[in-house]
């Protein structure tokens, strides 16, 4: 006998009766008696004592979070996923707390690649909130007078098939906007071009050739990153085709 | 290479942007991002999204109020320390919060056992006042999937909600909310699918 469809699974696990030959048919099957169970093991967890709704913690947690990482105001700040402009002026000095330069679990990473993820992180953070720790300015300071602040980043994931990622951030300053790209690792491949998609992937604009793992890339004025927010960074053979090869190994939205 | 206009390429459909889709995977990897990138406003996202997770979890397997608040606030600092830590290949961020959950509870279990050797050692009592805790592991099991399957969206979360708490068959339900069998067949399976995902993501961070 063929094996029990999807959904004769899923009313049995359900609890459901389904009929003598299914059951008989289980019996012998291995394998639907597993599907069977592993789905089993949803319904008793969904019923489950008092299973059904999640509680929410009082205000006041919230309020020891933020003093215990010496969050300025963390009930104004801005939706990460609503805002694609992230930082808001300036927020006032945080009451109480050490400031997010005491954290010490960051510092136990020492890898380039988190080293200079962690450099845009501060210069983000030092644009968000006032009161970061002296040494942290002074170690960012430079850095924002050459390129400006950061106005959207993006984590680079590998795309299927590939294992790099990488980092974006686009600076602004004076006007011109700059995007800053690393990759952890790029991997055995050829020729890398760097560009930006909309988010259908079916426009690009074209941002230059990417030598060794990491480049700096001016972006056109008067291009909208609303429009294009998808870094993209593909392998091009040399075969004369100016197109994107169709071959990406690392994506990010920037946001 | 730099002047190339904007181009109209077809890259083929496994090329496209992973984050292009249903509006809750692009704002999670939005969140991921900026979580990553050490933007302070991600850490009230993250509590806005997973606290009640995180809360219920702690809630139920310690059985209290005051100790599901401590193991809250652990949790959600300790994750912003420690986010070098995070790595979205290999569990999604929700799965590294439960995981991060799972060793807090036990930590407060571990404290609160030293704490009523020490009571008991003194008065020899103790054990009658220790509330009684549900076993973390289910509890777990429990929140993960009373979570997501607030995530289902309608009328998927209304059909689960008929056959899990209810126990209405599938027939009954397409009486109840007025959709075709074969409709509220496919939605059983493709939501139960679901679910058992979730389930076994949080396993992954374990």
């Amino acid at each position: 006998m063929s094996h029990l469809d999807d959904e004769t699974i899923a009313l049995r696990a359900l609890g459901e009766h389904v009929g003598p030959e299914v059951q008989t048919h289980l019996e012998s099957c291995e394998q639907c008696r597993a599907e069977v169970a592993s789905l089993e093991r949803v319904t008793s967890s969904a019923r489950g004592a008092g299973a059904g709704r999640l509680e929410r913690p009082p205000e006041r947690v919230w309020d020891g979070i933020a003093e215990e990482l010496g969050l300025a105001d963390g009930g104004a700040a801005e939706q990460v996923t609503a805002a694609p402009a992230p930082f808001p002026a300036a927020a006032p000095p945080p009451a109480a707390g050490p400031p997010p330069a005491s954290a010490p679990a960051p510092s136990t990473a020492t890898t380039g690649a988190s080293a200079w993820r962690r450099r845009t992180a501060w210069i983000a953070a030092a644009s968000f909130l006032v009161g970061v720790g002296g040494t942290v300015l002074a170690l960012n300071l430079p850095d924002r007078d050459s390129q400006g602040p950061v106005v959207a980043s993006a984590a680079l994931d590998p795309m299927p098939g590939r294992e790099a990622t990488g980092e974006a951030a686009v600076h602004e300053k004076d006007g011109r906007r700059v995007l800053d790209l690393r990759l952890d690792d790029a991997g055995p491949t050829g020729f890398l071009e760097v560009w930006l998609l909309d988010a259908d992937a079916q426009r690009l604009v074209s941002l230059g050739m990417l030598t060794g793992t990491s480049g700096t890339f001016e972006l056109p004025p008067g291009l909208d990153l609303k429009e294009f927010p998808v870094v993209d960074v593909s392998d091009e053979p040399y075969d004369g085709n100016p197109a994107h090869s169709g071959d990406s190994i690392v994506r990010g939205r920037l946001a | 290479m730099g002047n190339l206009p904007i181009t109209a390429v077809g890259l083929p459909a496994a090329a496209r942007p992973r984050e292009v889709g249903v509006d809750d995977d692009e704002s999670r990897l939005a969140l991921e991002a900026a979580f990553r990138a050490g933007r302070p406003e991600a850490v009230r996202e993250l509590y806005d999204r997973w606290s009640p997770l995180v809360y219920t979890i702690a809630r139920r397997s310690l059985g209290s109020v005051a100790d599901a608040e401590d193991v809250t606030q652990q949790v959600f600092v300790a994750a912003w320390r420690g986010r070098a830590g995070f790595d979205p290949v290999r569990a999604p961020l929700q799965a590294w919060l439960v995981g991060i959950t799972r060793n807090t509870v036990a930590d407060a279990h571990a404290r609160r056992a030293r704490e009523l050797r020490a009571a008991d050692a003194a008065t020899r009592t103790a054990e009658e006042v220790a509330p009684p805790a549900d076993d973390p592991t289910r509890v777990v099991e429990q929140v993960v999937v009373a979570d997501a399957l607030g995530d289902l969206g309608e009328p998927q979360g209304e059909i689960m909600r008929l056959a899990f708490f209810d126990e209405l068959t599938h027939v009954e339900i397409a009486e109840r909310v007025g959709l075709p069998l074969g409709t509220v067949k496919s939605h059983i399976r493709r939501s139960l699918g679901r679910l058992r995902t979730r389930l076994e993501v949080a396993d992954v961070a374990s």
